[in-house]
């Protein structure tokens, strides 16, 4: 019979105390004299409430009970983690091993889930982030184009899905100090932006219907809210001040919530838009954010917006052939390489905590095996197995505990380190931070590695009986073990795919940064230059400019100086439409599509672009006479097609705009240029005489020779002779215009180029390990076969063998696996396809060399293995 | 002969001090203290079970299962060490006590 226990035992005993108690009462009245059945009916009559008193005692004995278990528990805990601890410090070599491989993969983990956490999951900061969208415009020709002021009024009165919408757009501006004048960003929004995107201004209101209506321009402004931390010392009296911006003073009503630069990076005051329905609805530049009702899906609020668009064509010829498109939120405002870039990052460093894992697993499976002597013993002694697979899982959390503990410790130096390196492209990497959530993802996955690698080890002790135990430790012989085997695959495989990833991100970044952008970035500077409107009158931006830029042109050292409206590269763009009037098309859907700037004399020549045929702009041009232009290459060879792209255009005239617009005639080609993104084609570009269509916010490029920071003071000095009410430039490299354009692409690949190498001295580490270790094991053997005359050669490939198999299923697999997850990076690879045979021959490569050398060193130390030392040793 | 109801706590002692004798059943514990004080001190079965169970509880008795003079099974008690401690500590509050009661009595009849 199986011994009760817990509350069973409990009432059969108390119940068995009370009888014998009466029964020895009972005995004594026999002896006395008094009849059995007498005698029992006074024992029980003396000995009271049976029930009560059986009661109170079952009370007693199950709290004394609980205690018991509670303090066994106790103990048996405190005897697992001293043996765990004296197991750990026995053996610090080891240790140190198996802490480290888990801190590297437990660093990368934390830091990547907090980045992933603060740029991808966390919400955008506004409500219901999931009902916002940026609705564009789509061009005839079906590109993204900017909304125009009666295209938003339209929008917000007809369409019927959506909630509301607000527009806004920016202009360069002067802030006016007491002291001196700094460049703003002047943002213009509709009444209602704030309410709609459901974030409340931090102080004061934003602006009311009021102060938001066509042709009555109220001075309110709102402050954004860095610069009210900034300029302004956060002070909370600043609503009702005033603040002058472009020379007019405005009111300030309010103050933007931090949120909004969170959400848009770079505005410093916010004005109303006061859109006008009457205004020409072929000027397109507003950005439009709509509020789609509860409940409506994008694609639904999409044909909506389409069929609105469609039918206001009908009616304006400027709309006709227009249509509409809705980017979600996270895409506009995070975008969706960024996402993706994340995600592979967690997965890469999720393979780096799991190929630790495997490690780990690996070094307490062979060592299970050195002490299965040890284990054997304390098995046949009596020790349970259940206790013996316990102690083993009790020092694999004593592991993992520090391991943990110092890969966390470690993320809280690496994030800042990797925030440092993406700052400048990634939204809202700044805001990443190590938290207790975050540490609760730490500990989880610490806790889940704990569990991995002490598995493996802790499943061999329940299969084996101690028997076995004891006969495999005095072996002289032992097979490689299947399971081990099949865990330095697994790494292998893992490194491939994490080498394969990296290997096409590499290849990629490569292939972006030798575009030829056109223009040339090294012995180049910037400088942004804005005459603002309200300050400079359209009349006199082009003279004035021209006269700054004289002024710097005669600085020793400087060879060319030129501005142009977009500062390369920054992601602006500038766009209309064109035809060539000898063949003029019906329809305005065939006007060719085409980016523009409005430079002065000496751009080419400072951005180093070619004039390939025709001639540069001069300072006559523009000024009087037939509007001159320059265009691209690549748009001379799409409207040249049929002749010679480069002779041909000289000399032509083009229609700007749709059939009716101004004609001008093309001067030049140039040189293609690309300053709007690198991964793209090549785009149209038509360049008009600044002087002409003087823009106010432009780039001054400075072509130099010899000491830049000498000649960037120079610049300064040349922009506060000519007027000193301007604000001082700052002057930057245009290599650093490029070095942001490629900041994304080499944040990602760093990192998880960090990730593969820290896999692939894991999988080295791993092979190493397990080849040593089977050298060691099979001393004996080597040692026989040695006496028996083997040579050198044939022990070492005997060795080698063992390590090619496990590299080679585990490069098939990696392969495999890396075939299969490749085409989930392709929107981040650019002229590179997942397929690129060159990453995939690299990968192989740096796999094998560096398997090969991690085997070749236990193999080589098999061979001078002396059977002597070894034969006699047991 | 008057019989006297044991006071709360007294009965631990008594307990105690009856098992320095060795391991003894409740039966055989509640006959002790009956024929030590000469029939005077009365144990209630309602009492001393749970009490024998609580000194259990606490570490100074520990108990196990065997057979009585009269081969029936019965459940023996005995002390431990933490148990004879709390004897010796339990037996000198206790002849505080008595000398103390004594000499307010010894006090209160001179005065008289």
């Amino acid at each position: 019979m199986r011994p009760l226990d817990g509350p069973a035992r409990i009432d059969r005993d108390v119940a068995a105390e009370i009888e014998a108690h009466i029964e020895h009462m009972v005995d004594d009245l026999v002896d006395q004299g008094v009849h059995p059945e007498e005698a029992r009916r006074q024992a029980e009559a003396r000995f009271g409430d049976i029930n009560r008193i059986a009661a109170e005692c079952r009370a007693i004995q199950r709290k004394t009970m609980k205690k018991r278990r509670m303090g066994d528990m106790l103990d048996a805990v405190r005897q697992d983690l001293s043996f765990a601890v004296r197991r750990v410090l026995r053996n610090p070599a080891f240790a140190a091993v198996v802490v480290f491989t888990l801190a590297m993969g437990v660093a990368a983990t934390t830091s990547v889930s907090s980045i992933l956490r603060s740029v991808v999951l966390e919400p955008l900061p506004m409500a219901d982030p999931d009902q916002i969208v940026i609705a564009e415009n789509l061009t005839p020709q079906g590109e993204h184009f900017s909304v125009s002021e009666p295209m938003f009024l339209d929008w917000s009165e007809r369409a019927r899905v959506f909630q509301g919408f607000g527009a806004l757009a920016t202009r360069a501006s002067v802030l006016q100090g007491t002291t001196e004048s700094v460049n703003a960003t002047k943002v213009y929004v509709n009444a209602g932006f704030f309410a709609l995107l459901g974030i409340e201004p931090e102080l004061g209101r934003e602006f009311l219907q009021d102060e938001d209506r066509p042709g009555d321009r109220r001075a309110v402004a709102m402050l954004a809210h860095s610069l009210w931390v900034e300029r302004y010392a956060s002070d909370p009296g600043v609503v009702g001040t005033t603040v002058t911006l472009d020379q007019s003073t405005l009111e300030i009503v309010g103050v933007a919530p931090a949120e909004m630069d969170e959400l848009l990076d770079g505005l410093d005051v916010f004005v109303p838009l006061n859109a006008d329905p009457d205004m020409d609805r072929g000027e397109h530049y507003l950005t439009v954010v709509g509020r789609m009702n509860p409940g409506t899906t994008m694609t639904d609020a999409s044909a909506d917006l389409v069929a609105v668009t469609e039918e206001l064509g009908r009616t304006y010829s400027e709309d006709a052939g227009w249509s509409a498109q809705l980017v979600s939120a996270e895409e506009f405002f995070i975008g969706s390489s960024t996402t993706q870039a994340a995600w592979v990052l967690l997965v890469g460093a999720l393979m780096v905590l799991l190929m630790a894992c495997v490690n780990i697993s690996n070094l307490m499976l062979a060592r299970a095996t050195t002490q299965h002597g040890e284990m054997g013993i304390r098995a046949a002694l009596g020790a349970h197995r259940r206790r013996l697979v316990r102690q083993v899982f009790t020092e694999s959390l004593v592991l993992a505990a520090i391991g943990g503990a110092i890969g966390a410790a470690a993320a809280f130096v690496i994030l800042p380190m990797v925030q440092a390196l993406g700052a400048a492209q990634v939204p809202r990497l700044d805001k990443a931070s190590i938290d207790g959530g975050i540490l609760l993802v730490t500990l989880v996955s610490v806790a889940g590695a704990a569990v991995l690698f002490g598995m493996t080890p802790a499943l061999r002790l329940r299969e084996d009986s101690p028997a076995a135990l004891l006969n495999s430790a005095r072996g002289a012989t032992r097979r490689r073990s299947f399971g081990r085997t099949l865990l330095v695959s697994a790494q292998v495989g893992l490194s491939v795919v994490l080498l394969v990833g990296t290997g096409l991100l590499m290849r990629s970044f490569m292939e972006l940064t030798a575009v030829d952008p056109g223009f040339e970035p090294r012995g180049a500077m910037t400088a942004q230059l804005d005459l603002p409107d309200g300050t400079y009158d359209y009349t006199v931006r082009g003279p004035l400019m021209q006269e700054i830029l004289d002024e710097i042109g005669a600085i020793p050292g400087v060879v060319h100086a030129g501005a142009t409206p977009i500062s390369p590269l920054k992601g602006n763009s500038l766009a209309n439409f064109i035809a060539r009037e000898d063949r003029m098309p019906d329809r305005a859907e065939e006007f060719t599509g085409i980016y523009w700037r409005a430079v002065t004399p000496g751009f080419f020549e400072a951005m180093d672009l070619d004039v390939r045929s025709g001639r540069s702009l001069t300072r006559a041009d523009g000024t009087e006479g037939p509007i001159p232009v320059l265009i691209g290459e690549s748009l001379a060879r799409r409207l040249w097609a049929d002749g010679d792209p480069i002779r041909d255009p000289i000399g032509e005239t083009l229609v700007w705009g749709d059939p009716d617009g101004s004609r001008v005639t093309v001067i030049g080609v140039v040189e293609d240029l690309q300053d709007v993104a690198l991964d793209i084609d090549p785009p149209y570009m038509l360049y008009r005489p600044h002087a002409q269509v003087p823009w106010a916010a432009m780039t001054v490029i400075v072509r130099y020779e010899g000491d830049a920071a000498g000649i960037a003071e120079q610049v300064r000095q040349a922009v506060r002779r000519v007027d000193p009410g301007l604000p001082v430039p700052e002057l930057e490299s245009l290599e650093e215009n490029v070095r942001r354009a490629v900041a994304q692409p080499r944040f990602n690949m760093t990192l998880l180029g960090g990730f593969a190498f820290a896999g692939l001295i894991l999988a080295v580490v791993g092979l190493y390990g397990i080849t040593a270790f089977d050298v060691s094991q099979r001393f004996r053997e080597i040692g026989i076969r040695i006496s028996l005359g083997a040579e050198p050669g044939r022990i070492r490939s005997m060795i080698l063998r063992d390590s090619l198999v496990v590299v080679a299923v585990g490069g098939a697999i990696g392969l495999f696996l890396a075939w299969a997850s490749s085409r989930w990076l392709e929107s981040l690879l650019f002229q590179v396809t997942p397929a690129d045979p060159a990453t995939w021959v690299a990968a192989v490569t740096t796999i094998a060399l560096t398997a090969g050398a991690a085997a070749w060193i236990p193999a080589r130390r098999a061979t001078r293995v002396d059977p002597t030392t070894v034969l006699t040793a047991e | 002969m008057t019989r006297i109801d044991l006071l709360q706590g007294t009965l631990d002692l008594l307990i105690l001090r009856t098992l320095t004798g060795g391991p003894r059943h409740g039966y055989q514990i509640a006959r002790a203290i009956r024929t030590a004080s000469e029939d005077v001190l009365q144990v209630e079965e309602g009492a001393l079970y749970p009490a024998l169970h609580r000194l259990e509880d606490r570490g100074w008795v520990m108990a196990s299962w065997g057979l009585s003079e009269k081969k029936r099974r019965a459940k023996f008690y005995e002390l431990t060490a933490n148990g004879r401690e709390a004897l010796a500590s339990q037996s000198q509050t206790w002849d505080a006590y008595v000398a103390a009661v004594a000499r307010v009595m010894d006090a209160e009849e001179a005065a008289s």
